[in-house]
Parts: structure tokens; sequence; C-alpha cells
């Protein structure tokens, strides 16, 4: 089996300044798994998913990172998307004057176009977004608004899992999805996510806590501490975490 | 005024007298018009033009600016209908290269009078033109338009005339060479009555002709106006504008100017209110890049109590152009409750672009709500990575943010029509500049 991703001895520092946050990073995900990458703050999870979504605020010093064995560092935010990898951002940004629709519409078919594929008519753009958007309790009122402006947290969470939803990656990296939502904002969030999964499209999920993972359950559970990975096991190794805390880890790095 | 005497005369401020005293004998008008147009003239010898020592046109020295003033324009027949906002379905006023204006007949039965300026400074009603204007308009620029203004119109809407589409008044040059255009109109909208008004501007690239417009503009009691002002001049031309606009008791004005042309424009605006309960909205967008100058200068006075002004004014800057805005706003004593407020932002696509915002308060009653800010800032980057992150290429993605920027302030004219009109000439700009850092525009 090909590995869907593949990173190898990766080391990334901030651009412009010499700190090293990344540090020998090795990953390899297959097609259809679910990884879990749990670790304190500062152990690098963010810089992991703005570095795998091509975020020029960093600087790769070794080391290398294949998508589907092609260079994912060679290429462009944008090329990376159409090429499948999708970040759920932590926060997302709010957009004023970017109608949400004109933006969803933008984005799939400049990633149709990309790859080749003709563009979606708004009659079946709309269609395609009111039936994600109903399972994802995303409203009509929200699909009305300017980009994520003056969505609640729960709702702007909800927003990234419909955009997921839409342009069906095969990488889908959710970095802290569950930060800042309550019980039954999770429950509906990781509801989205797990419907996306299918046996070609994997997920890197990365999060402080183990609830989220009561809810999407992964294949595999990784460590992560000080920049790189120190410790890899099944789903019980987010258990072992949640008794004992990331300080046995930690020391150990 | 700070102004100074001066003997030596810059070739445009020479030129200026002399084409008087060949034209004068020509232009149109009473006695009283030309006693008005030779005091003019007077005070252009006398005070030269606008320079950068007089605090009102520091950021734009008119004088180092124009160093040659083109002879005025022979009028055109030329059948040439104007390219800019032909697509609206509105009442069209022609007007090429300072000639006589092309007047709709159907407006008369809409309850709408309109003479050209000629006709109306031949009889005694011209007066108001003249010389009805506050001091805040008084400049070197409004005396030279009142020596040689040949063109324009004069519309009065009728009291309780609810217009069934926009007024457009369209002053179109052709000229093959230099010269300089002088119109001037007036706009009275009569008690109660609903009406809009686009003036738009436009011409040859390449050509330093020299467009000088002004307008006297009366908003009645209970009426409501739109007043749309586009101006896409040639790349090389000059544009020069003076309104003053009286806003009655309960009367509602939007003012809505779009400035995207000439190497160098000054758009000046003087508001006054005139009565209690009356509303400003001010929708502003300047687009310029290459070497483009752009002016524009509100005044809005507050003399009355319980007025609401609202300015939202958005720049965007490309290349080595400069994006120059003033706005002032004045409450007087009297003028309890005023509610006003001045947004001016600067969107920056070029390191070499330069913004200049002079936003002043001055407020002299003491339960007023009065704000003003002012912001300038390059695209932002987190946006655009989260947009490039979704799919969309870098450039698109760069437009798309520039488009939203400048849509806050079309959404705010209120116009679906004038709106989507409007995105349209934005999107062409942005098209042509969402890559930043472009050639220089010649």
């Amino acid at each position: 089996m090909t590995a869907l991703l593949e990173i190898k001895n990766l080391h990334v520092k901030i651009a412009e300044e010499d700190k090293e946050i990344l540090r020998g990073l090795d990953l390899t995900v297959n097609p259809g798994e679910v990884h879990a990458i749990m670790g304190p703050n500062g152990s690098g999870k963010s810089t992991l998913s703005y570095v795998l979504a091509g975020k020029d605020d960093y600087e790769i010093t070794d080391g290398e990172i294949l998508f589907k064995g092609q260079d994912l560092t060679e290429m462009e935010p944008d090329e990376r998307a159409a090429a499948g990898v999708f970040l759920a951002f932590q926060y997302p940004v709010e957009i004023p004057g970017v109608a949400f629709m004109t933006f969803l519409k933008a984005a799939l078919n400049a990633q149709r176009k990309a790859r080749g594929e003709g563009e979606l008519s708004t009659p079946d753009f709309m269609r395609i977004v009111r039936d994600k958007a109903g399972l994802l309790n995303v409203s009509q009122d929200m699909l009305r608004r300017p980009v994520n402006v003056g969505f609640s947290g729960g709702e702007k969470k909800r927003s990234e899992i419909l955009q997921m939803a839409l342009l069906e990656p095969t990488l889908c990296v959710l970095d802290e999805t569950d930060s800042g939502l309550d019980i039954d904002a999770l429950r509906v969030v990781a509801e989205g996510v797990n419907a996306l999964r299918t046996a070609d499209r994997s997920m890197v999920v990365i999060t402080h806590y183990q609830r989220l993972l009561n809810h999407i359950v992964p294949d595999i559970v990784h460590v992560m501490s000080a920049g790189r990975i120190v410790k890899t096991g099944g789903k019980e190794l987010a258990m072992e975490l949640e008794e004992s805390g990331y300080a046995g880890f930690t020391e150990a790095a | 005024m700070n102004v100074e005497v001066r003997t030596v005369k810059t070739a445009a401020e020479q030129a200026a007298v002399e084409q008087f005293d060949a034209a004068a004998g020509g232009l149109p008008g009473s006695p009283a018009t030309a006693a008005a147009r030779r005091e003019a003239i007077g005070r252009v010898r006398a005070n030269g033009l606008p320079h950068r020592r007089i605090e009102d046109w520091k950021y734009t020295d008119l004088r180092a600016a124009l160093r040659d003033l083109p002879a005025p324009a022979v009028p055109s027949d030329a059948p040439i209908g104007p390219e800019s906002l032909s697509e609206l379905d509105a009442w069209r006023i022609v007007i090429i290269d300072g000639g006589t204006p092309s007047i709709p007949e159907g407006l008369a039965a809409q309850g709408v009078e309109v003479v050209s300026l000629a006709r109306e400074l031949s009889g005694d009603a011209g007066a108001e033109l003249l010389q009805d204007w506050p001091a805040e308009s008084a400049s070197s620029v409004l005396d030279l338009n009142t020596a040689f203004m040949s063109t324009g119109v004069v519309i009065r809407v009728g009291e309780g005339v609810q217009l069934d589409r926009p007024i457009h008044i369209a002053c179109v040059t052709t000229v093959p060479e230099a010269a300089s255009v002088y119109m001037r109109n007036g706009l009275e909208v009569g008690a109660g009555a609903s009406a809009t008004v686009i003036e738009s501007y436009e011409g040859p690239d390449g050509i330093g002709y020299v467009v000088n417009t002004a307008a006297r503009i009366s908003v009645g009691r209970d009426a409501m106006l739109t007043l749309v002002k586009v101006q896409r001049d040639g790349n090389a031309a000059f544009h020069l504008s003076t309104s003053a606009i009286d806003i009655a008791e309960r009367a509602r004005l939007t003012y809505a100017p779009f400035t995207t042309g000439a190497l160098l424009s000054r758009n000046q605006v003087a508001f006054a209110f005139g009565g209690v309960h009356a509303e400003l909205n001010v929708a502003g967008i300047q687009l310029l890049g290459g070497r483009q100058h752009g002016d524009t200068t509100l005044f809005v006075d507050h003399a009355l109590p319980d007025g609401a002004s609202r300015e939202l004014f958005k720049t965007v800057l490309d290349d080595r152009a400069r994006g120059v805005f003033q706005g002032k706003i004045i409450v007087r004593k009297d003028a309890q409750k005023v509610d006003g407020r001045m947004m001016t932002q600067a969107l920056m696509l070029s390191e070499r672009a330069e913004a200049d915002n002079k936003p002043e308060l001055e407020i002299y009653a003491d339960d007023v709500q009065c704000g003003h800010g002012a912001t300038t800032g390059r695209i932002d980057e987190n946006l655009l990575f989260y947009l490039r992150a979704r799919g969309i290429p870098e450039l698109m993605a760069k437009a798309l943010l520039i488009e939203a920027f400048i849509g806050e302030s079309i959404q705010a004219i209120g116009n679906e029509a004038i709106g989507e009109a409007l995105s349209g000439i934005a999107h062409d700009w942005v098209s042509g500049h969402a890559a930043g850092e472009g050639e220089d525009g010649s």
C-alpha cells in the first residue's frame, strides 16, 4: 500500500527566527486511516498543521513531506488544496464582505478547474451545499452571511466541516477542532467528521484533550513533544494520557 | 485667508488670465454673469492656483502639478454615447467636450425641469449659481470655473416628485489634444421629492486635458437624494471638482463619490445642514494606480440640532499612487444631539503608494456623539492564507479581498442597480491590480 502522507525527519523553524519548532518529525498516514496527534501546548502540533497546508511563516530546514508520492513542500497552498489537502483551522478567520456562498463556490470551482474538471452550475452547487449544510445544522442564515462573520465558536467549526464535506479532500487535518465547543456542538461536529470517513480518505486529528477521541475514534494515536513524535499506539494510548497526563512523555523527550 | 502676495506667475496662471481676455466675449450669461466672471478671474490673478502652503491644499499642490492650463475646449457634436454606466436605465444628459447638453424630452412630464447652463445664466435665476456658495468652497479652482463655465445643466425636481429612474449627467471628453472643459450644474430637489442623480466623467488616456466642474445642490424638506459621482477621466487628465450641498429639515442625502480616473483629481464637497433631523450618508471609493493622485476633501457643517452624518471612505492604492482624504466635521454650538461619524480606510497594494488621511472634528455643542477613525493597511495575510488553503489561487483570493474591502462602501449606497454597476467597474480595476506592485501607469 502506498502511503497517502509520508513525513520524514521534518525540521521546521519560524521564518526569520532561529527557534526550531519541529525537530525530526516522522509520520506515515495510509489511505483510510484516522490518526490522532496529542501533545501539550507548545509541542508543535499546530505548526505541523500549518506546514502541511503551506503557510509561509515557516521554513523547512530539513526532511521531506510526500503527499501521494509528490513533494508537498513545492506546492502553493491552493495547489495543495486542489490536490486533496484540507486544514480545518483551529481559529477560522472572519472575512467581512465575502459572502459565504460566493466563497464556497469560488473554492469548489477553483479546485475543480485545477484538477481539469468542469465548473459546477449554480443550481447544482446550491443543491449540494443545501444537502451538506442540512446534515451539519448549518442554517440558511449562516450561508447568507459573510464568511464566518458573526458565527459563534460552534458555528465556525461547523462551517469548517461543511467546507470539508463540500471539497471532499483525501487528507483532512483537523487542528484542535474541539476547542471552544460544548458537548452538544462537539457531537454535531464529530458526527459530521465521522460521516466523511471512507476507505481512501485519511484524517489527522490534532487535539490537546482526549474527549474528542471518544467521538472520533482514531486508528492510531501519537504523542508529540518538543517537535517530534515520542510515542505511537492504539486508541488506548489516548486513555492512558487522560489518566497520567503528558508529564511522563515530555520528560522522556 | 493665508494667501501670500506673489508677483511671479506660473505658466498656467498666466494662461488663465490671457485665455479669459480672449474668451470672455463669447461666454454665456447676463451682464451680471459677465461681472461675476471678471471678479473671479481677478481673484485668480491675485491668488494664483492653490498650493501646498494653503492648509486645505497641503497634500495637493495644484500650482506645482498643473504646469500649463490648456485653452477651453471647442465644443463637439460628435455623436458619441457614454461608455460609463451605459447599462443603467436612466434619463441621460450627455455633454461632449463642453458642448450643448442633450436633454431628454420625457423629463418634463416627470415633473423635472432641466435647462442648460447658458439659458440659466442669461436669466435672473442664474444669480444663485453665481453667488450662493459657502466660504468652504472658495478657491481659485471654483473661481476659474466661474470665469470660464460654458456648459452644464440646472435640474429642478418638483415638490413631491418621485423620479422613476436616475438622471445621469455624462460628461464625456473626446478632445484629440489637451483642452479645458468648464462645467457647472445646479440641482434642486423639491420638498418631499425623491431622486437619484449620477454624474459621470470619462475621457481619453494619455491627454492632459482638464475638467473643472462645479455643482450647487439643495435637498428640500423631507426630500431624498442619492447622488453618485463616477470619475473615470483619462490617466493624464486633471479633474477638479467643487460641490456645495444644502440639506434641509428631515431630508436624506446619500453621496457616493467613486474615483478611479485622472492623473490628478480633487473632489471637494461642502455639506451644510440647514434643518433639523436631516441625514447625510457618504459612501466613497477611490481606486488609484500608476502615478495617480486622488484627493477627496469633504466638509460637513452641522449647524442645527438632531442631524446625523455617516461617512465611510475606502481607498485602494497600487504602484506609486497617492490617495488623500480630508474630512472635517463641524458641530456648531446649537447643534445638540448630532450624531457624526467618519471612517476612512486605505488598502495599500504597493509599498510605494501613499495614503494621507486627515479626519478633523470641531465640536462646539456639548451633547453630541461624534467619532472618527482612520486605518491604513495591506491585505491581511491570514485572510489570504485561509482563502488559498481552500484552493483559491492567490490572485483570485486577493481580488476577492480587495472587492470585499470596497464592497462595504458600495453596499452603503443602498441602491442595487448602481451598486452592481460600480462593482463591475471595481472588478475590472481590481483584476488589473490584484497582483500589486505592477508597472507604473503612464
